[in-house]
């Protein structure tokens, strides 16, 4: 297994896999297939990797001049390159920003229902100057990972002055 | 011949076939639980490594389990020497510094890699679960299990459990986009433990008493939902003269934490983030209190408990 790995020389095909993978961004894909247009010996791996592919899903091969179309594929549309399926599509997270606006609504809808007693004020406004107050409240840092984590490691924190008003109520 | 084989296996590997699964319920739970259960119940040692940031350490961890319970032993293996024992209802932590030993409580007694509480059908409301695709860590297959945030009051996770037992290899805490947060990854981890059955004691328990709190002076109008109290007491606090309440809220996988003491002269209210965002913190004016929250979670979470307390 070792020696199979030692031929796989990782790094040179690193890109390459990750292309064949989805696993790039898009601005690293296109990077990517505009190198594969000008690597013969990478369009050779390519081809190998779909004809594999093929042969384990039982598809029929045929493509033995694949390398050759992509070439004048490429060549003929130097700029123009359709996006590739994006890889977030394997990631879980896409719809978070769907579930972050029915979350925003759900806490909007809270915050004006009626409360007994005082509502509490809901703006805070930013002062943009980051205060280096690490020391006097790294205490409840460590009090807090104390329980969430056996070993935490120090974490740095940017602290910002904000005003809440009515919070001296 | 041994490279097309070479081959062959790479394109294997690569072929994303399964991609995601999403699980039904039943199968959800059954994995979460295997999990769960396998950190508990299963004896093993190994090393693992955490990053959280640019910060790194390396821990050496063995779980020995005596019939129902688990006792572990985890000691940093970088920086400031230290070690800690963790029971089923408390843990201690043993650190050498300037002035010697010493053993402290600690309040916490949870650890990679058993991070799913015992009833993981909670998790179910609040995370989508996915099963992925085979991994390999620390030299050991294993199946990556997926857990999307449902809303945006928790960070998700990937695992990584062992093929064989469940056991996590890997956890990684990710942000919305994916963006790893917290890792922890084993280097090197063995089923069953070798040497010694049991451990000998640390030595005497330390004196001082967390003591619980009943009903505090404020009051939590707001948790994000999913979020119960998992932990009240009072507790001395390095730099702070008096006790300092310590509320802890949790969802089983994220956790939020309330400090509620006297309130200085001029109180500002800060805003605090750690670098990548993972830690968020507000603290607060209330009535003659100040209150401090914070957690490993994102800043709606953080924001929508301080801001909807009251004076009791």
């Amino acid at each position: 297994m070792n020696e199979l790995n030692a031929l796989r020389k990782p790094d040179a095909d690193d890109w390459l896999s990750a292309l064949y993978d989805g696993e790039l961004d898009e601005e690293a894909a296109r990077r990517a297939l505009v190198r594969l247009g000008r690597d013969d010996e990478a369009l050779g791996r390519w081809s190998e990797y779909s004809l594999i592919g093929d042969v384990m899903r039982g598809c029929a091969p045929g493509r033995a001049d694949f390398a050759a179309r992509v070439r004048t594929a490429v060549a003929d549309e130097p700029t123009v390159l359709a996006p590739l399926p994006a890889a977030t599509d394997r990631r879980p997270y896409y719809y978070a920003a769907a579930a972050a606006a029915v979350a925003a609504i759900a806490w909007g809808v809270l915050s004006m229902s009626p409360q007994s007693g005082e509502t509490p004020a809901l703006p805070v406004a930013a002062n943009d100057a980051p205060l280096a107050q690490n020391d006097e409240l790294r205490p409840y840092l460590a009090a807090h990972q104390d329980y969430a984590y056996a070993v935490a490691g120090d974490t740095e924190m940017r602290f910002t002055q904000v005003s809440l008003a009515g919070g001296g109520r | 011949m041994i490279q097309a084989l070479g081959l062959v296996l790479m394109a294997a590997l690569a072929v994303p076939a399964w991609a995601t699964a999403e699980l039904t319920d039943g199968e959800a739970v059954a994995w979460l639980q295997r999990v769960s259960d396998a950190s508990r119940k299963l004896p093993y040692e190994g090393i693992f490594v955490m990053q959280m940031g640019d910060r790194m350490k390396t821990i050496q961890v063995e779980n020995h389990v005596e019939g129902a319970s688990s006792i572990s032993r985890l000691v940093v293996l970088d920086g400031q020497q230290s070690e800690m024992r963790c029971y089923r209802n408390e843990s201690v932590t043993l650190v050498w510094d300037a002035k010697g030993q010493r053993l402290e409580r600690r309040l916490g007694t949870r650890h990679f890699p058993d991070l799913l509480p015992e009833n993981t059908a909670r998790l179910l409301d609040h995370y989508a679960v996915r099963l992925a695709g085979l991994d390999r860590v620390a030299g050991q297959e294993c199946r990556s299990l997926e857990l999307a945030p449902k809303d945006q009051y928790r960070w998700g996770y990937v695992l990584c459990a062992d093929q064989l037992t469940g056991l996590p290899l890997r956890a990684v805490m990710v942000d919305g986009k994916g963006h790893p947060l917290l890792q922890y990854t084993f280097t090197s981890m063995r089923r069953g433990v070798s040497g010694k059955a049991s451990l000998e004691p640390l030595g005497t328990t330390p004196a001082d008493e967390l003591r619980m709190v009943e009903s505090g002076a404020v009051e939590v109008r707001f948790l994000p939902p999913g979020y119960a109290k998992s932990a009240a007491i009072k507790r001395k606090l390095p730099k702070r003269a008096g006790e300092v309440e310590h509320w802890v809220f949790s969802d089983g996988l994220s956790h939020i934490s309330m400090f509620v003491e006297p309130a200085p002269k001029n109180l500002v209210s800060l805003k605090g983030q750690s670098t990548r965002g993972m830690m968020n913190m507000l603290t607060r004016k209330l009535g003659p209190y100040q209150v401090t929250v914070l957690g490993d979670a994102p800043w709606p979470a953080v924001e929508a408990v301080a801001k909807g307390l009251a004076l009791r």
